[in-house]
């Protein structure tokens, strides 16, 4: 007697656990598990991390490498509290918030020294300044992006608030709206902007954050726990971390290669090409020029925690020199 | 000695609303008995209850010295619609009362065919209710309940909603299946002529109650033609007049 | 047949005309991208194989949720449906716990089940079970009464009542609720990827959205709207197999 409709075999099932997400290498028993939760999905710009399958810096070193991804820094962050990760790939913004909520964490390495924000206009706007911006419409990913918060600490460079102009969320393609004209100005950043290009955006007037106030784009972040347990594991970490970003300054054209493989945004090698270049430029500064990768600038992040407490979006003043530890980034 | 013995039966849904009031009758084995009444006068209720679907509220119903209690195999029951499973086939609707006890032998099937035979289907045994007409769908229900071959046959009104020339072939086909293992049968319907055609004995039900008798002495098995003589219109005429007596 | 001839050409007309506005109107591809270009795309996916893995990625979430959600769906269904206590004591929570939209408890299922396909299969599997629970719950309980005298009348156990009548008889009401799923089910695998996984249709999407390629993500719709259309349409083959002496009505 036929009862039910058609049921598919749990076999299927194995075909599951292979796609896991995340990279993984094999011999695990011998490597050390190192995972980092991102901000984004595996895109093109941190091929350094993606490619870790072809090149095996981390492997070399006794690492195995995973990666989960993320929205948005606060979300590494969060995965990375949860346990998911041992490190998180986050911006400061997050950073200041998570302190600001009680979490016990440390800064061990500066991965994008330059801030990468900007604020994008037709040139036929006018807006070459931050103070003409007063009064304008004026685009963000999202309420909780990395744009936004930018833009608040820019305004704030000029004595702006945001109530001195109109924010409007426009989602990830932020530049249509530019392109027709429903908003006067979005808040971007250097690869969206590059992209933006590609496809139509004509003549723009760009007027980048790290002119006004250079607080850096991301870090990696970990717990106090794991740096006072893993301290070993986190130095061979941070080591390999340095030679993939030293490889892809390096070698963009084969990072570009790989990006097509190994990235979800990655079907244009050309395309991969430019965004790994820019992000390359953001990797380095005149500290890191001196010291090496990884390097802090205590300063800069001491203004954009101040910063952020004048804006009221922390409560608590953050002493940078507690929440950064430079001793694991590599000689 | 009575088969099927209705003793003091009364059903009531609650205590002010009294369905089948006191009902006192007996049935000889074999013989074929006809309950009349209008609609709402609680025949279809007696008979549910002498099936063992529904509990008396007092008294008790008797097959052969067993108190009934509940539905048995002993009794069969066809209702007022065929009620076929659309998803089976003919031959394994008739088959139901058996499958749902034990997996169906090729004996079972055998019966099955056999009564198919009987009542002029045998070609339909694979197709399914949707391609039978409404007398044919009727045939199928009562060979599903007589598969069992069920010491007493109860039927509620099972040709009501079928044209006469359908009625008539219907009847002559219920005769010749209840006269083979000499089934006891009860008969409850609304048409006066169906059961004079039918029956050994005739009741007369009103408001719950049995208000009279009669026995039908016509030769058995019944003919058509008899269905006009004058006989049993006079017969007729007075089951009529009892029933207008009753209300 | 001419119908199908006309609904063909108007597909064929309205592909024109968006072509033909996109090259004369000058609007850029970020905002309506040219069905050629998407084609392009499209067949550049299948053809060299990017797209692939993650169509089979997406893939196996939907199956993996629509088996879940439709098999504990269906189950509950039945526990609600012959259990009067059960029903009454667990549906107004049932139904209350249907209203809070699954796709908003995303990031909450990344937070428990980690990334990759799992949290993406849990949702997939709670939009799918409540048209199930509901279809089944209405399938068995809706049956003809006289068909329920019939089975108490031939002694049948409650267990054969539910499986040879119950579910027999609700079996087209409970397949449309499968209908339903499948249908939901690409909703719910692709969006669900959205926040947690890092391959998959719904991820390819959101790399897209980063790269504003949206050529990319009109492609990308088309694969998802081929693959449920198939998906749909073997639903169907299957449902009108399983339902094929489920006609009701006397005969000739």
């Amino acid at each position: 007697m036929k009862t039910s409709a058609i049921r598919l075999p749990a076999a299927i099932g194995l075909a599951a656990s292979l796609f896991a997400g995340g990279i993984t290498t094999g011999q695990a028993q011998k490597l050390d598990k190192v995972t980092v939760a991102g901000w984004s999905k595996p895109i093109s710009e941190i091929t350094n991390l993606l490619a870790e399958p072809d090149k095996g810096f981390f492997k070399a070193r006794g690492i195995a490498l995973g990666y989960v991804p993320g929205t948005g820094g606060g979300s590494a962050i969060k995965n990375m509290l949860t346990g998911r990760a041992d490190v998180a790939f986050t911006d400061p913004a997050s950073f200041y918030q998570a302190l600001d909520k009680g979490e016990k964490l440390l800064a061990i390495y500066n991965i994008y020294p330059q801030n990468v924000f900007n604020v994008v206009s037709p040139k036929s706007r006018g807006i070459t300044k931050p103070s003409h911006l007063k009064g304008k419409k004026i685009g963000v990913y999202s309420l909780s992006s990395g744009t936004r918060q930018n833009l608040q600490v820019l305004l704030h460079q000029v004595g702006l608030t945001e109530a001195d102009v109109t924010i409007q969320v426009t989602g990830l393609l932020n530049f249509a709206p530019v392109i027709q004209g429903q908003v006067d100005a979005t808040a971007a950043t250097d690869t969206g902007l590059f992209v933006g290009k590609l496809k139509g955006l004509k003549e723009v007037n760009v007027i980048k954050v790290r002119d006004y106030l250079n607080v850096p784009s991301d870090m990696f972040v970990v717990t106090e726990k794991t740096f006072r347990t893993k301290k070993t594991v986190l130095r061979k970490f941070l080591s390999a971390y340095r030679e993939s970003a030293a490889w892809m300054i390096k070698n963009p054209k084969e990072a570009a290669k790989i990006a097509v493989k190994r990235a979800i945004n990655g079907r244009k090698e050309s395309i991969n090409l430019e965004i790994i270049k820019i992000r390359n430029i953001s990797a380095v500064s005149p500290t890191t020029r001196k010291k090496g990768l990884g390097h802090f600038d205590l300063d800069l992040l001491q203004k954009g925690a101040d910063t952020f407490e004048k804006l009221g979006l922390i409560k608590k003043r953050i002493g940078i020199s507690k929440v950064v530890r430079s001793d694991l980034i590599p000689r | 000695m009575s088969f099927l013995a209705i003793n003091h039966a009364t059903y009531a849904f609650q205590p002010s609303e009294t369905v089948v009031d006191s009902v006192e009758w007996a049935i000889g084995q074999g013989e074929f008995h006809c309950l009349v009444g209008r609609s709402g006068c609680g025949k279809t209720t007696l008979l549910k209850v002498a099936a063992g679907l529904l509990q008396p509220t007092a008294g008790s119903i008797f097959i052969d010295g067993t108190k009934i209690v509940a539905p048995s195999a002993q009794v069969g029951f066809v209702f007022q619609t065929p009620t076929l499973l659309e998803w089976q086939t003919v031959s394994n609707n008739i088959l139901l009362p058996i499958s749902l006890r034990r997996t169906p032998s090729p004996r079972d099937r055998q019966k099955a065919t056999g009564l198919l035979e009987l009542v002029g289907l045998a070609d339909y045994a694979g197709r399914f209710p949707r391609e039978l007409s409404g007398g044919q769908q009727s045939r199928v229900a009562i060979a599903r309940a007589l598969i069992n071959e069920p010491a007493v046959l109860l039927l509620d009104e099972p040709f009501a909603a079928l044209d006469a020339i359908t009625r008539e072939e219907l009847q002559d086909d219920l005769q010749t299946l209840c006269a083979l293992h000499g089934t006891t049968v009860l008969f409850v319907t609304h048409d006066i002529a169906e059961a004079i055609y039918l029956a050994d004995r005739v009741a007369v039900m009103e408001s719950g109650q049995l208000r009279h008798e009669f026995t039908v002495d016509l030769a058995k098995p019944r003919q058509r033609d008899m269905r006009y003589s004058p006989h049993f219109n006079n017969l007729c005429l007075e089951v009529r007049r009892a029933m207008d007596e009753a209300a | 047949m001419i119908i199908r001839l006309c609904s063909a050409g108007l597909l064929l007309v309205l592909v024109v005309g968006w072509e033909l506005f996109c090259r004369t109107s000058g609007i850029s591809a970020l905002v309506i991208p040219a069905p050629t270009a998407v084609l392009e795309t499209l067949w550049g996916g299948l053809t060299v194989g990017y797209l692939w893995p993650h169509i089979w990625v997406t893939t196996v979430e939907i199956v993996l949720g629509l088996a879940a959600g439709c098999s504990i769906g269906f189950f509950c269904g039945i526990v609600l449906g012959e259990g009067d206590f059960i029903r009454r004591l667990l549906y107004p929570y049932v139904l209350a716990s249907q209203v809070v939209p699954k796709l908003a408890l995303g990031p909450l299922f990344v937070i428990w089940f980690g990334s990759g396909i799992l949290p993406t299969i849990v949702i997939t599997a709670l939009i799918c079970f409540f048209p199930l629970l509901e279809n089944t719950l209405t399938g068995i309980q809706h049956i003809d009464p006289q068909k329920r005298e019939l089975f108490r009348m031939l002694g049948a156990t409650p267990l054969q009542t539910l499986r040879r009548l119950k579910i027999a008889s609700g079996l087209p009401v409970i397949l449309a609720g499968v209908r339903v799923a499948v249908v939901l089910s690409f909703v719910g695998a692709v969006v669900g990827e959205f926040i947690g996984a890092s391959e998959g249709l719904g991820a390819m999407i959101i790399g897209a959205q980063g790269m504003m390629d949206t050529t990319l993500m009109f492609a990308i719709f088309i694969v998802i709207t081929i693959q449920g259309m198939i998906f749909y349409q073997a639903t169907l083959i299957a449902e009108r197999w399983l339902l094929r002496h489920h006609m009701n009505g006397t005969g000739p």
